[in-house]
């Protein structure tokens, strides 16, 4: 029974992190393959040390797939290697401190590692990215319209599109539809026809790093597409529990 | 013992014919028959630094002996030890004044004709008439033609090119073909007969370049009205990979091999 | 009312008199362009002159951007070295010849603009690169149509006019989400996506003008079709120094370097 753990958001909180992979670890066998959908950089002191430990895993942990993210695209910027000159988008939400922070704690050698980092993975019929097939930057959330959800999916043929950039757990099933369609041309008239959707769903997959003491992921088990959100908690008061949420998502059910 | 040696010789034939009705597909099919392949020898002479037919020819026929411009005295060296020999006549060469060279040898003329031509310079000349492909003869023609040894040929530009040239975009063609190296290693052989149904690039049996410019024949020739060479020259070279780019697309097809894909 | 279309004129002030002249006839009251008013043709100056001269609101094109920026900013839409080749002699050539004051009104052109229930893109709503092809998956149009909230939008770029319905698009959600279940469900009227042609780069097979009238009153579009004096045209693509080819592959009815047929490309650069 292959399952994968998809994480995102770790924002280079290492106690999370440590937390996270402890969790997986607990679910012994079972999981086979753990992808990090972006944003394990953030403006935080210990961000090299998040950097080499997710890169150097122990023994009996999973090589993490690492794709690029927010805070990842903001590195790049500021250190002049992304798509833009500037950054307005972090200097509006986070102010300068943020900016000089990421800047004093994310190495250049790090930045230059960050360049090699894959967009996104498809894997079976699945696309795992951080943000949306439209951008990194792009937020796919519960209230985001079924219309656009059915774009961003379509875009990239996947029937499940796993993203972390909202930070929440959810699950948004688009499980039917039909349209009807007419097209003329200068030399054709093709009468109307109805095409029905293919169910397919869009997966927020959590954040492991934001809240202090609480950490979501994901565990996504391809064979029955079952979905399972995780909570951890860690940290002085809280101890190493976890609480676990099953959203069974076979079609028909 | 004159006797053993007049046994000893081959049957040579040689074969002329008007553009594009089908001379060296009619050689092709003799020379199928053949099983002794290394036996068999084929010139053509007249077609310079272009050799596109024997190229062509060489490829399905791997071990054939192939001669062209410059080679008249090994070939004639060969003759004695081959069991076939085929000497392919292009249109543009005059039949009488070629024919000169080779009074000394015995051998059978075959003119490939299309049906309807009747009563030609080929006619009077040819022991045996065969009925080829319905192709218009033009008389005012000319010919041009370019070799490209060493390039690479971007084949979405071929394609475009082929397309340009055989819709008349750079004069009246009547008959083009070519033999290019394109961007994954392959060699494509073009063919194009005015009136005839296009014909898809063909494949030919040779191994995939994958080590910078190729080391092998590659060139074009083109045969038709009005023709604007300047222009076919130019856009001949606007078709051919940069150094880079050779290096990217051979770089890419062996990744994809390693990895067992099909390319 | 009736109103006009058009896209794509690329240079041919030909084709562009011929189209305005159609309209005349048709009795349109309101004309408008978008986008693609220079590159490849003969005349770009004129084109822009005539578009300034008669006030036709004009949303800016990927070659328009390509002059104002001045680069090539979409080389992967050449599915081919030729194609590129010759788009690169195109907009060199066209850079030099239009004059300053036309080059401002293609600076201060802008995206995408809306009349009533009607928008107008060059491309589409997301980029001025992206294709809308006839086969476009139905529920991606209409978020594109959606996303401009029109219930029309128009569009150039593919220079092969078409009319298409999108009706009675329904989706059934479930959301799942800390426990809670929630279902949402998602309808849409009726809504169209025109693309109106190319007035003077066809890539339809024949080298005549396309472009649309819509009546607004009946919601009715037609695709008009409109035969002019290419000659005209390739004689002067010859005479001005541009490609000679490219004057074969307008009497042809072919575009004048080959682009990408890929639905939904958009450059990633």
């Amino acid at each position: 029974m292959n399952k994968w753990a998809i994480l995102s958001g770790i924002e280079a909180n290492l106690a999370a992190y440590e937390a996270v992979i402890a969790d997986i670890k607990r679910q012994g066998n079972s999981v086979d393959a753990l992808y990090i959908l972006g944003d394990l950089l953030g403006p935080r002191p210990e961000a090299e040390k998040l950097v080499e430990r997710v890169l150097n895993p122990r023994h009996g942990e999973l090589e993490p797939l690492i794709c690029k993210g927010w805070w990842e695209e903001q590195c790049l910027i500021l250190h002049g290697l992304g798509p833009t000159g500037d950054a307005p988008e972090l200097m509006a939400k986070y102010g300068g401190d943020t900016v000089q922070m990421l800047w004093e704690c994310v190495s250049r050698k790090t930045v230059q590692w960050l360049r090699s980092l894959d967009f996104g993975f498809f894997e079976l019929d699945c696309l795992l990215i951080h943000g949306s097939t439209v951008g990194v930057g792009e937020e796919l959330t519960p209230e985001t319209p079924p219309i656009q959800m059915l774009d961003r999916l379509s875009r990239m043929q996947a029937n499940n599109l796993f993203c972390g950039r909202s930070g929440l757990t959810f699950q948004y099933h688009l499980q039917a539809g039909s349209i009807t369609t007419a097209l003329t041309t200068l030399d054709n008239q093709v009468p109307p026809q109805t095409v029905s959707v293919v169910p397919r769903q869009v997966i927020g997959v959590g954040n492991v790093g934001r809240t202090p003491g609480q950490a979501t992921y994901t565990l996504y088990n391809p064979g029955t597409n079952q979905v399972e959100f995780k909570t951890v908690y860690y940290g002085n008061s809280k101890g190493f529990q976890s609480q676990r949420q099953i959203t069974k998502s076979k079609s028909g059910v | 013992m004159i006797i053993i040696m007049l046994m000893s010789l081959p049957i040579i034939t040689v074969v002329a014919g008007s553009s594009g009705a089908g001379k060296t597909t009619w050689v092709c099919q003799q020379m199928r028959d053949i099983a002794a392949v290394d036996k068999i020898i084929y010139y053509s002479p007249g077609t310079g630094t272009v050799p596109i037919d024997q190229n062509r020819i060489a490829t399905e026929f791997p071990g054939m002996q192939v001669f062209g411009d410059g080679q008249e005295v090994e070939f004639f060296n060969q003759i004695p030890q081959a069991e076939a020999v085929y000497i392919e006549l292009g249109f543009y060469l005059q039949l009488e004044a070629t024919t000169q060279i080779l009074d000394n040898l015995t051998y059978r003329a075959v003119a490939v004709l299309p049906p309807d031509l009747k009563d030609s310079e080929y006619h009077s000349w040819a022991n045996e008439v065969v009925c080829g492909a319905s192709t218009q003869t033009i008389t005012a023609e000319s010919l041009w033609r370019a070799a490209s040894n060493g390039q690479v040929i971007d084949e979405n530009s071929l394609e475009e090119f082929w397309y340009e040239i055989t819709h008349g975009a750079y004069g009246i063609v009547t008959r083009a073909k070519g033999i290019f190296d394109v961007n994954d290693g392959r060699s494509l052989y073009c063919d194009f007969v005015a009136g005839l149904p296009q014909m898809d690039f063909l494949e030919l049996n040779l191994p995939r370049y994958l080590e910078g410019r190729p080391q092998r024949f590659s060139g074009l020739e083109v045969v038709g009205e009005n023709l604007d060479e300047a222009t076919l020259r130019q856009t001949l070279s606007d078709c051919c990979l940069s150094d880079g780019l050779i290096l990217q697309y051979q770089q890419q097809v062996k990744e994809i091999l390693l990895e067992g894909e099909p390319v | 009312m009736k109103i006009a279309v058009m896209s794509c004129i690329h240079g041919n002030y030909e084709a562009l008199d011929a189209v305005l002249l159609d309209i005349d006839q048709h009795s349109c009251e309101k004309i408008f362009c978008v986008g693609d008013l220079v590159g490849y043709g003969p005349h770009p100056n004129a084109v822009v002159a005539q578009i300034r001269a008669l006030d036709i609101p004009t949303c800016v094109g990927c070659w328009d951007e390509d002059i104002v920026e001045g680069l090539n900013a979409c080389d992967c839409s050449y599915p081919s070295l030729l194609a590129e080749k010759r788009g690169i002699q195109a907009h060199e050539w066209t850079n030099k010849e239009i004059n300053p004051e036309n080059r401002e009104f293609l600076a201060n052109l802008p995206h995408s603009f809306k009349e009533g229930n009607l928008a107008f893109v060059h491309g589409s709503p997301h980029s001025n690169h992206e294709y809308l092809l006839p086969q476009l998956d139905a529920f991606v149009a209409l978020e594109r149509v959606i996303s401009t909230d029109a219930d029309v939008l128009f569009c150039g770029h593919t220079h092969v006019p078409y009319a298409r319905t999108l009706d009675a698009g329904q989706l059934q959600v479930r959301v799942g989400r800390e426990e809670k279940i929630q279902e949402i469900s998602f309808t849409s009227p009726l809504k169209r996506i025109v693309n109106v042609g190319s007035v003077g780069e066809p890539r339809h097979g024949r080298p005549n003008a396309t472009y649309v009238i819509y009546d607004t009153d009946i919601q009715e579009v037609q695709l008009r079709e409109v035969p002019y004096d290419y000659h005209k045209t390739c004689a002067a693509i010859i005479e001005k120094g541009l490609p000679a080819i490219f004057a074969w592959r307008l009497a042809n009815g072919l575009e004048y370097a080959e682009r990408a047929d890929d639905p939904t490309h958009v450059c990633t650069r």
